[in-house]
């Protein structure tokens, strides 16, 4: 079943009047339940891309189609909206609002949803125990380790049952072995409860534990593989 | 949603504790200030006019309406028993008082200075005038001689003269004629007020009668004293209705210089405030831009999560306030408390007495601030609070979720 599908997607910047490709006739599709790991050098469109499939940038042309809805049809209100229901985010810089708590914070976007307080609480209770920080529910994010933070944004993403997760780089401020437990969660959570991730990454260990690789160059995709586990 | 937005909002403003204690302080310290210079100047104000009615004018005056352009000695109020008897007949009047006044020369073997000479009955004046609080030697009228004379410090000390000297009062009679008298000064009173002090003679109405040739029973001025100020105005409407031809005359209108200091002063002082605010929320702007600029990022994940704008703007909107409002009322009860203390133990402006009595303001000012400038002021730190929170709100809703959200900060 298909989550995400990008039909001839492009992305064009004004940069001093002179205009900048920064994406190229993409199309693409991401069923449920994938593992997918977008590739590509600095520069090749992969972040733009990213933008766009997360609804916080709109094509110059082309489709992006997230669970039936046109999401480069919608206004910004509409698409902020979109976001809220059906896009979990993790980010590189983990962006945990430093002055809520682990629990405060994974139950941050519940709130914003209006979810009751019960159903919250227990759904937070279950997910920061699913990411090992059972314990920490009461540390602030100054607290945590870099690797504890990011789990908890990892919690923070799920808790509002998205569509996707959309990482970009999340492992790129983690050690070794902050890298090993979060993919190790990420891969359980997927092939447990089906959730789809799609990460952009330079990181090989990330793309070592990924199903499927889509590479990018100079705002085209170059290869698209598919790898058996 | 709302609850956690607020208390959010709280935690945020407390990120630097550092900076927005500053912050705050500065905005506690410039409205105590504020809170504090328009209660003196209201105190002020009101001292004066308080002084004015008390010692020289009381509420109403009554004259005939040729005697206020050319006091003559001559133009009589009439009918002044009818008048008075109305005067007295009203609730809302405490005191009445008749008066003789008659211009004339003071003259000291030092000296002579032009004067104004009230004819007064004593026990009257008592009830209308705080002047026999204010004698600082001999007493007021506390003699039954003939011809005595109470006069103020400044006067005594032009004509060189002392308690229980003697002065001569040469004026005009009521046909016309130069007449005077001797006087015996059994009384000198300083007010705050040396012009005053300098310009007025106390004596009885019946010696100064004797003087310029009418009844002791003759009036040239009815002077009324209300319970209170607010019904003046009304007090006077109708005793000129009952009497058209007599010139009935508000404090206010008699000396409407005092009044307008009075509003002006009170004006000054809320313009005052408005400049204080004006400059704190430039700081509040300032710390609130640094703020949003430093959370660029988390900004961003705002966005990017789906939080909506209009809650981001709430939300920056809220801190502001709340940065605002948490100076805003440590200003105004700390100054209201210094208010209340002042009140009780005065100013004591003492180095500027000297120029501050020339112009009738006592150097010792009890400062006073009354619910509804209080209030008033409140409201303006809301609004000034919600002004100063517009652009920084404005800012932050305006950044671009894609670029914020890899920024540095």
């Amino acid at each position: 079943m298909s989550i995400v599908t990008l039909n001839e997607v492009t992305k064009t910047f004004d940069g001093a009047g002179v205009p900048v490709k920064a994406v190229r006739g993409i199309s693409l599709t991401i069923e449920k339940g994938e593992f997918t790991a977008i590739v590509g050098p600095s520069g090749s469109g992969k972040t733009t891309l990213l933008n766009m499939v997360g609804g916080l940038d709109v094509p110059t042309s082309g489709t992006i189609i997230i669970n039936g809805t046109d999401i480069t049809a919608l206004k910004p209100h509409a698409r902020t909206k979109f976001r809220l229901s059906n896009i979990g985010f993790v980010f590189q810089a983990y962006n945990l609002i430093p002055v809520l708590t682990a629990y405060e914070n994974t139950g941050f976007i519940m709130e914003l949803q209006g979810a009751e307080r019960d159903a919250r609480d227990k759904r937070v209770r279950q997910l920061l125990g699913e990411v090992g920080l059972g314990e920490r529910m009461q540390s602030r994010p100054s607290q945590l380790s870099g690797g504890q933070q990011q789990r908890v944004a990892v919690a923070r993403a799920l808790a509002s049952r998205p569509r996707f997760i959309l990482a970009d780089e999340p492992t790129a401020n983690l050690d070794s072995h902050s890298t090993e437990t979060l993919l190790d969660i990420m891969e359980k959570l997927n092939r447990e409860e089906e959730v789809t991730f799609l990460f952009s990454t330079h990181d090989a260990r990330v793309v070592k534990k990924a199903r499927r690789i889509v590479t990018v160059e100079d705002g085209k995709v170059v290869s698209d593989e598919t790898v058996a586990k | 949603m709302h609850m956690k937005l607020v208390t959010l909002s709280w935690k945020n403003i407390w990120r630097n504790p550092l900076r927005s204690g500053i912050v705050t302080a500065a905005v506690a310290f410039g409205l105590m200030s504020g809170v504090f210079s328009v209660a003196f100047m209201n105190g002020m104000g009101i001292q004066s006019v308080s002084a004015v009615i008390s010692r020289q004018t009381a509420h109403i005056q009554l004259h005939d309406s040729a005697f206020v352009t050319e006091p003559l000695p001559g133009r009589l109020l009439q009918p002044a028993d009818s008048v008075i008897a109305m005067a007295k007949s009203f609730t809302a009047v405490k005191a009445v008082a008749s008066r003789i006044s008659v211009t004339a020369m003071a003259t000291s073997a030092k000296t002579a200075v032009g004067v104004t000479v009230k004819g007064v009955i004593p026990e009257d004046e008592r009830r209308i005038s705080k002047l026999p609080d204010d004698i600082v030697e001999g007493t007021y009228f506390g003699v039954t001689r003939k011809n005595c004379a109470v006069i103020g410090r400044k006067l005594a000390d032009k004509l060189g003269i002392r308690l229980n000297s003697k002065i001569v009062l040469t004026t005009q009679d009521i046909n016309g004629e130069l007449t005077g008298g001797a006087f015996k000064v059994v009384g000198i009173f300083e007010t705050i007020n040396s012009m005053f002090d300098e310009s007025t003679v106390f004596v009885k109405k019946k010696d100064v009668a004797g003087l310029i040739g009418v009844p002791a029973e003759d009036v040239h001025e009815v002077a009324l004293l209300c319970t209170r100020k607010q019904v003046v105005d009304s007090v006077a409407g109708v005793l000129q209705s009952a009497f058209p031809a007599v010139s009935v005359q508000t404090w206010n209108e008699i000396v409407p210089e005092i009044g307008m200091m009075e509003s002006l002063m009170n004006q000054m002082s809320v313009v005052f405030v408005l400049v204080i605010l004006i400059a704190l929320s430039f700081g509040i702007v300032n710390t609130m831009l640094m703020a949003v600029l430093e959370r660029r990022r988390e900004f961003g994940m705002l966005m990017a999560v789906g939080m909506s704008s209009g809650r981001i703007f709430s939300m920056v909107l809220i801190e502001t306030v709340m940065l605002s409002l948490s100076g805003g009322v440590i200003g105004m009860a700390t100054g209201g408390l210094v208010v209340l203390m002042t009140n009780k133990t005065g100013v004591n402006l003492g180095m500027l007495g000297t120029g501050l009595k020339a112009i009738g303001y006592d150097p010792m000012v009890y400062p006073f601030i009354g619910t509804f400038l209080f209030s008033g002021i409140s409201g303006m730190v809301v609004a000034t609070a919600i002004l100063a929170a517009l652009y920084p709100a404005l800012k932050a809703v305006a950044l671009n979720p894609a670029d914020a959200v890899r920024s540095d900060t």
